[in-house]
């Protein structure tokens, strides 16, 4: 710790009407490693800073003059001598505090108590089609105040915030904030994330689930697990269901679709045809896939319109009438798609447990541990679940990953324990580096 | 001649201390003056005078304190009553009552009461910042409560009750909040002093031996267990200052930081 106390004032009082109160800044016991604390105080109204001073030890108190009558925000962010991101000074944040008040002029004294918590600095891009936002950071762990950021005209400008470390939740009022769920930010890190601030939509008009079911013609078109019977000598026809459900789970029409539908299998040589994706409009049916012969294979269709774009997927096994699934062997995780764009909008971890034949495997009754992932990968269902006996070796969680240390990827790891089975499985997924686009990118 | 001064505080029984002391004489019974007079022990007849810009806050052995504005002359009786001579003064009384003559008149300032006097060539007027107060004079008892004012002629005669009195009220905050910017220094001060004699001079100044006792006294005088510490002793009752909020900063920011 330095004992060379400097204290640097860079007050400003303003030429604003507003009286003047004084405000006295006292610092607890410093941690190891904070090198100075930064006190500032915000005006939330004109977005600007009003009064800041620089403390370094041995000093522990500060008096600055601030504007009296006015919502003020007083901060304090406890800096480290390590290298930081230049929007927030060039050194690193390791504490920070936040608080609201309002000071009245008069004898009584206000009391503001700051609880620095560990920090860290979140880094973003923000993307809006008004040209500006006004966005919140809310603390998705806890009920607390949430932190506001005005991005008025500053579309593709980095802006850098300092934060306690953790996970938020981007919002914006009558926006719709994309890649701002599950925002985690590390302590003492730099974190950076794109956000993309879109109209909000009323629920019943935004496509919010695409569901693909299969039909052989053996029976009704089913949704989950199914399990396609083949013929032995000639190719089985398979149709896909296609339909679109809004977020109030109703039926939904969409016009002017561009479809995209990827089927993978295992062997590849099960599918002889791939289906016809020439729909431009859902709901659907997509003609044209064929199968023969045993395996697995998995259906994804993405459809896109100029406001909404929703996928869905499907996974069966194609199976000879007498056939018989076996326990797992062995597991393979996927996630559905690793853009960067479908990893800040959320899309899909699957897992697969797999049989001796490569095959979807029968249910068995086990436990998945998501634990090990790295924080900055979300989770919304949780880390932790148990194999609840009717997987039929398929499971899925929604994952996204809106925020990313700079320059470093991150990884979701999977451990799956069952009775079923000797030992624990384990597989990991690293997700490509997150990059801050440029100007010219967007 | 310090020596002396020295056997003289000792010699009797202290009264009470002087809290403060800014351009202020203390004059000992035994006819020795001691300018300033910050930590000194008070005893029965000692007499304090401030300055056309001074001020003194003394305390009292039964709990009472008082701050003497400037040009204000005061003899002390004992620890529950003394002489307001001329000027002004603001009582706080702790568990006991305390006395203030004025000449033929006396204020009575109740228990855990606050009240503003002052002694003027025109007469003597009161006033009551918390509690209640009497000012009895030669035409009888007149109580006075929160709010009002009380005022007799000279001589004390032709005293009334009127509404009023935040004018004297706040005169007297603002002339404490003027004179102890730092009131907790001060207590430290006192603090340091009393537990720590330095020889010489210092030992003069402030002896242990009077101050201790003081201190017993105050102990003897409040109820609770037993052995209080000297600490608390001399710690004054904590309404006074509840009662003039610190002049000081708007506001206070304190940060702490989260444990790992």
């Amino acid at each position: 710790m330095r004992y060379a106390w400097l204290l640097g004032l860079v007050g400003w009082i303003g030429c604003a009407p507003s009286p003047i109160a004084t405000a006295v800044v006292g610092l607890g016991a410093v941690p190891e490693g904070v090198e100075d604390v930064v006190i500032s105080v915000l005006d939330p109204q004109e977005n600007e800073v009003v009064a800041s001073a620089t403390v370094t030890a041995p000093l522990a108190a500060v008096e600055l003059g601030v504007p009296a009558e006015r919502p003020l925000v007083f901060r304090a962010v406890a800096r480290t001598n390590r290298p930081g991101p230049r929007l927030v000074g060039g050194f690193m944040p390791s504490y920070v505090a936040r608080a609201e008040r309002t000071i009245p002029l008069g004898s009584e004294q206000v009391q503001v108590d700051l609880l620095a918590r560990p920090a860290g600095v979140l880094t973003t891009i923000v993307r809006s089609e008004d040209g500006g936002a006004e966005l919140f950071f809310e603390d998705e762990a806890e009920a607390r105040r949430p932190v506001r950021v005005f991005l008025e005209g500053q579309s593709f400008a980095e802006r850098s915030v300092v934060l306690p470390a953790g996970r938020y939740r981007a919002v914006a009022d009558e926006h719709v904030v994309v890649g701002g769920e599950g925002l985690f930010v590390a302590r003492e890190q730099e974190s950076i994330a794109v956000l993309d601030v879109e109209r909000a939509r009323d629920a019943e008009d935004v496509a919010s689930v695409l569901r693909v079911r299969l039909d052989d013609g053996a029976g009704a078109p089913c949704e989950l697990c199914v399990d396609v019977v083949t013929a032995t000598a000639t190719p089985t026809a398979v149709d896909l269901h296609l339909d679109v459900l809004a977020a109030d789970l109703s039926p939904l029409q969409l016009d002017d679709v561009r479809l995209q539908i990827v089927v993978e299998a295992s062997p590849p040589s099960l599918v002889v045809t791939s289906p016809d994706s020439a729909i431009r409009a859902l709901p659907a049916v997509a003609r044209g896939l064929t199968v023969q012969g045993r395996g697995r294979l998995r259906v994804r269709v993405v459809a896109t319109t100029d406001e909404d774009r929703v996928e869905g997927a499907l996974a069966a096994n194609a199976l000879y009438p007498d056939d018989v699934l076996g326990v797992p062997v062995r597991i393979d995780v996927s996630v559905d798609d690793d853009s960067a764009e479908a990893l800040a909008r959320g899309t899909a971890l699957r897992l697969a447990l797999l049989d001796a034949s490569d095959r979807y495997a029968r249910s068995v009754p086990g436990r998945v541990d998501l634990t090990g992932t790295s924080p900055y990968i979300f989770l919304p269902d949780g880390r932790t679940f148990d194999l609840v006996g009717d997987e039929a070796g398929r499971v899925e969680r929604r994952l996204a990953r809106p925020s990313a240390p700079r320059g470093v990827s991150v990884s979701a790891v999977m451990t799956v324990t069952s009775t079923a089975i000797a030992g624990t499985w384990t597989a990991t997924v690293t997700l490509p580096q997150l990059e801050l686009p440029s100007e010219d990118e967007g | 001649m310090i020596a002396v001064l020295a056997l003289l505080a000792v010699a009797a029984p202290p009264e009470g201390v002087v809290r403060v002391a800014f351009g202020t004489t203390l004059a000992r019974a035994s006819g020795a003056t001691i300018d300033g007079g910050t930590g000194q022990v008070l005893a029965a007849n000692d007499r304090v005078s401030t300055g056309d810009e001074g001020f003194a806050e003394l305390q009292l052995g039964r709990g009472a304190r008082l701050r003497l504005s400037a040009l204000t002359r005061v003899l002390v009786h004992d620890a529950d009553r003394l002489d307001l001579a001329s000027g002004r003064l603001w009582v706080q009384a702790g568990r006991e009552p305390f006395d203030v003559a004025i000449g033929a008149a006396r204020v009575r300032v109740e228990s855990r009461s606050s009240v503003a006097v002052e002694r003027a060539p025109t007469g003597v007027t009161v006033t009551v910042r918390a509690g209640r107060a009497t000012l009895a004079t030669l035409d009888g008892d007149l109580a006075v409560g929160v709010g009002q004012i009380a005022r007799s002629a000279s001589r004390g005669r032709g005293a009334a009750v009127r509404p009023g009195g935040r004018a004297l009220a706040d005169l007297v905050a603002f002339e404490s909040r003027e004179a102890l910017g730092d009131v907790l220094g001060f207590e430290t001060f006192l603090l340091e002093r009393a537990l720590s004699p330095r020889p010489g001079v210092a030992r003069a100044t402030v002896d242990t031996g009077p101050f201790t006792a003081y201190a017993d006294r105050v102990r003897g005088s409040r109820e609770g267990p037993a052995g209080l510490e000297l600490e608390d002793a001399i710690r004054p009752p904590p309404f006074f200052d509840d009662e003039v909020p610190p002049k000081g900063p708007n506001v206070r920011v304190d940060v702490t930081f989260q444990e790992e």
